[in-house]
C-alpha cells in the first residue's frame, strides 16, 4: 500500500483513504466505561462510532452504546437515526464512522463481524471497527486495535455477495494477512482535555499500582491455546468439507464424461457426429457449484490472529521472567560472570 | 427548535436521603469537556443532564450529554431558553441503551450559580427530588478548573405561597445549594485508560499511541528501576547521615521487604523454568500453526 502511494504521489482519490485512526480522549474513555459496564454483566459491549474524515486520517469524536438484548433492525436503526439527530443538535459530529465491540484474546475475527463490517464500509468506506480487549487492559495494557476490510475483499465481496468463491479468493490472492487489515491508532488530546487532566492529577493522582509486572502465565497461555484449538479445529472441520466437495465434484465430472462417452458411442454406432463442444455446454448448462470459502478464510485469519496474541504475549512473559530471575538469586552468578568478564578484558594475553 | 420556557414549577417530591457523596467517573468530566469545547460562540455557560445511578447516599456519575440552551446571564435580559425535548430525548436513548443508569442531576461549566440555574434545576428535579448540581469551572480564570456538587436543600421557615399556583412561590421558603463533596472514581480499566490519555500532556503535539506488550515491560521496568533508585537514594543518604532517618518511611520500606516472598533459590529455579517450558512450547505449537496456515494459503493459491 505504502509503495502504490508512494509512486502516486499523495492525494489520490482511488487510494484507501485514511490510513490513520485518530481517537480523542472522550470516545477511549467512553468505550472503556461501555464496556466494562457491559462486563460487569457478563456481556460484549457494542457501539456506534461518530467522527469526521480528514485527507489522512479518520477522526473519531464520539462513542454509543447500541441498544442491548434482542432488537430488530428496524428498531437499532430507529435508535442510532434519533441519536444521530440528537448529536447534530448538541454539535457533535453525527456521521456514523464505524462500531466498537469489546472482544478478548482477540476473538473477533467471525461471520458476525465480518459482516456487519462490509456493511458499514459499503456505507462509508473508510468506516473502522474498534476491538477493545478488557481482560488485557484491566492488567494494565490499554488494548484497542482499529481494523478494515481490505480492498481486496471488499471488491470481491461486491462481486460475488458473502459467500464468495475459491475461485475468486485465488484469484485476489487474499490471505490472512489482507482479509482484516490493522490501521494504526493516535490518541489526540486538545489542549483544554490536558487542562482537565492535570486538575485530575491534582485532585485524584494515579495510585501507581501496577499489576502487570505480573508473572502468572499459565491462566491466559491455558485459554490462548484452548482458543487455539477451538479455531483449528474448525479449520480441519472446513477442509473436511472441502475435501467433500471436491470428491463430489470429481464424480460429477467423472459422471458427465461418462455420459457424453455414451452418446458419443451411440452417435457413432449411427453414423452422426460426434458432440461439439457446444453441444455438451448444452447438456450441462449449470457450472459445477463452488463451494463457498468464507468461512474457512475467516477462520484461518482467526487462527493467525490467536497465533500473534500467543507470539506477543509469550515474548513479554518471557522477558518478565527473566526479569524476575535476575532480581531473585542470579544476582551473585551474573555479577560474578561479570567480574570475571571484565578480568578476561583487563588481561586478555593471559 | 422546540423550546421550552420554562415557566411552570413541578410539584415539590416529598424529602427522601439526600446524597452526601459524588463519585464522579472521568468520562463524565471528558463529557463535559468536550461539551463545552464545543459551545456556542458567546455562550454563557454550557449545561446538561449527567445520568448515572443512586446508591444510598452516593451518587455515581457515569454519563452526560449536553442540552442546548441560551441564556443572558449576568447584565442582559435574555430569557432562559433550555431545549427539553432534546434533554428528554437523550434521556430516553440512553435509558434503552444502558437501563441502569438515570437521572442524577445537572451539570454548568460555570463556577458560580447564577438565579437561573434554580429554573433549570427545577426542570431536573421532576426526575428525582435528591439530583445533584455540578460545576465544572470551564472559565480558566484561575490556573485551576474546581469541580464541585451541591444538593439543592430547604433552609429558613416555610411561609404560606399566598398563590399557590405561582412557580416562584416554591423559593418562598428560602433554599440553598449546599456543597457536598465530590471523588474521582474510577474502575482499574478506566484508570489505565486516564494513565495513557495523560501521558499525552508531554507530547508536543498531544499525541499518544497505543502501547504494545514489550512496550509496556519495558515502561515498567525503568519505573521499577526508578522506584528502586529513589529508594535507595533515600537509604543511602541515611546511612551516610546526611538526613535524618524517618520512622514512617523505614516502616513503609520493612512492609516492602515483609512483603518479598521468600523462595528457595532452586524452587525458584524450578519454577520460573517449568513456566518458561510452558510459554516455549505454547510459542512453538503457535508457530506451527502459522506455518501451517502459509502453507494452506500457498497451496490454494497454486493453479489446480
Amino acid at each position: 500500500m505504502a509503495t502504490r502511494r508512494d509512486l502516486d504521489g499523495p492525494g489520490r482519490a482511488d487510494e484507501s483513504p485514511a490510513q490513520i485512526v485518530q481517537l480523542n480522549a472522550l470516545v477511549v474513555m467512553q468505550i472503556i466505561k461501555q464496556c466494562e459496564e457491559l462486563r460487569s454483566l457478563g456481556e460484549h459491549a457494542e457501539g456506534y462510532l461518530c467522527g469526521l474524515l480528514e485527507a489522512e486520517r479518520l477522526e473519531i469524536t464520539y462513542a454509543y452504546p447500541s441498544l442491548r438484548g434482542e432488537t430488530t433492525d428496524q428498531e437499532a436503526d430507529d435508535y442510532s437515526d434519533e441519536m444521530n439527530r440528537r448529536l447534530r443538535q448538541q454539535g457533535i459530529d453525527n456521521m456514523v464512522v464505524g462500531w466498537y465491540k469489546s472482544a478478548v484474546f482477540g476473538s473477533f475475527l467471525n461471520r458476525e463481524v465480518f459482516e456487519a463490517q462490509y456493511a458499514y464500509q459499503s456505507a462509508v468506506e473508510e468506516s473502522v471497527v474498534l476491538i477493545y480487549d478488557p481482560v488485557r487492559t484491566s492488567q494494565g495494557l490499554l488494548t484497542l486495535k482499529a481494523y478494515r476490510l481490505g480492498p481486496e475483499i471488499m471488491n470481491i465481496v461486491k462481486k460475488d455477495g458473502l459467500e464468495f468463491s475459491m475461485e475468486s479468493v485465488r484469484q485476489a490472492k487474499i490471505n490472512v494477512e489482507t482479509l482484516f487489515q490493522e490501521i494504526p491508532i493516535r490518541i489526540k488530546n486538545s489542549h483544554f482535555v490536558n487542562a482537565m487532566l492535570s486538575e485530575l492529577e491534582v485532585i485524584a493522582p494515579s495510585p501507581n499500582k501496577r499489576p502487570f509486572l505480573d508473572l502468572s502465565t499459565s491462566n491466559i497461555l491455558e485459554k490462548n491455546v484452548g482458543l487455539l484449538l477451538e479455531g483449528v479445529d474448525h479449520l480441519l472441520s472446513e477442509n473436511a468439507k472441502l475435501t467433500n466437495h471436491q470428491k463430489r465434484i470429481q464424480r460429477l465430472q467423472s459422471d458427465r464424461i461418462r455420459i457424453v462417452q455414451r452418446k458419443n458411442a451411440q452417435r457413432q454406432a449411427k453414423g452422426e457426429p460426434l458432440l461439439t463442444e457446444d453441444e455438451i455446454n448444452q447438456m450441462f448448462p449449470r457450472p459445477f457449484p463452488d463451494s463457498p470459502r468464507a468461512d474457512i478464510v475467516l477462520t484461518a485469519a482467526q487462527v493467525s490472529q490467536y497465533c500473534d496474541k500467543i507470539g506477543q504475549f509469550s515474548a513479554q512473559s518471557l522477558s518478565k521472567m527473566q526479569m524476575a530471575e535476575a532480581l531473585q538469586g542470579k544476582l551473585k552468578d551474573s555479577s560474578a560472570a561479570f567480574v570475571s568478564a571484565i578480568h578476561k578484558e583487563v588481561q586478555p594475553n593471559q | 427548535m422546540a423550546t421550552t420556557k420554562i415557566n411552570s414549577a413541578p410539584q415539590a417530591s416529598a424529602h427522601a436521603v439526600s446524597p452526601m457523596l459524588v463519585r464522579l467517573h472521568p468520562v463524565a468530566i471528558a463529557g463535559i469537556c468536550d461539551a463545552y469545547e464545543r459551545r456556542k460562540e458567546k455562550a454563557f455557560r454550557v449545561v446538561g443532564t449527567l445520568m448515572g445511578k443512586f446508591d444510598g447516599d452516593v451518587v455515581e456519575i457515569t454519563n452526560c450529554s449536553a442540552v442546548p440552551h441560551e441564556e443572558g446571564g449576568g447584565q442582559n435580559q435574555m430569557p432562559l431558553r433550555l431545549d427539553t425535548e432534546v434533554a428528554q430525548s437523550m434521556i430516553e436513548l440512553s435509558k434503552r441503551a444502558s437501563p441502569q443508569e438515570t437521572v442524577v442531576g445537572w451539570f454548568s461549566t460555570r463556577p458560580n450559580i447564577p438565579e437561573t440555574s434554580f429554573y433549570i434545576h427545577d426542570f431536573y428535579v421532576r426526575y428525582n427530588p435528591n439530583i445533584i448540581h455540578l460545576t465544572v469551572d470551564c472559565t480558566a480564570e484561575t490556573d485551576r478548573m474546581p469541580i464541585k456538587a451541591y444538593v439543592w436543600s430547604a433552609s429558613g421557615v416555610p411561609q404560606e405561597p399566598k398563590d399557590p399556583k405561582d412557580a416562584a412561590a416554591r423559593f418562598d421558603q428560602g433554599a440553598l445549594f449546599a456543597q457536598i463533596p465530590v471523588e474521582i472514581a474510577c474502575w482499574d480499566a478506566e484508570r489505565v485508560g486516564l494513565d495513557l490519555i495523560s501521558t499525552a500532556r508531554k507530547d508536543p503535539h498531544r499525541v499518544v499511541s497505543i502501547p504494545t506488550d514489550a512496550d509496556q515491560v519495558l515502561q515498567t521496568a525503568t519505573l521499577l528501576d526508578e522506584m528502586l533508585d529513589t529508594a535507595l537514594g533515600y537509604i543511602n543518604k541515611v546511612l551516610k547521615d546526611e538526613i535524618p532517618a524517618d520512622p514512617e518511611i523505614g516502616r513503609a520500606l520493612m512492609d516492602v521487604i515483609g512483603v518479598i516472598p521468600k523462595i528457595d533459590e532452586e524452587a525458584f529455579e524450578k519454577m520460573v523454568n517449568a513456566s518458561r517450558k510452558d510459554v516455549l512450547m505454547v510459542m512453538y505449537l503457535s508457530e506451527l500453526a502459522k506455518a501451517q496456515l502459509a502453507l494452506q494459503e500457498k497451496v490454494n493459491i497454486l493453479p489446480s
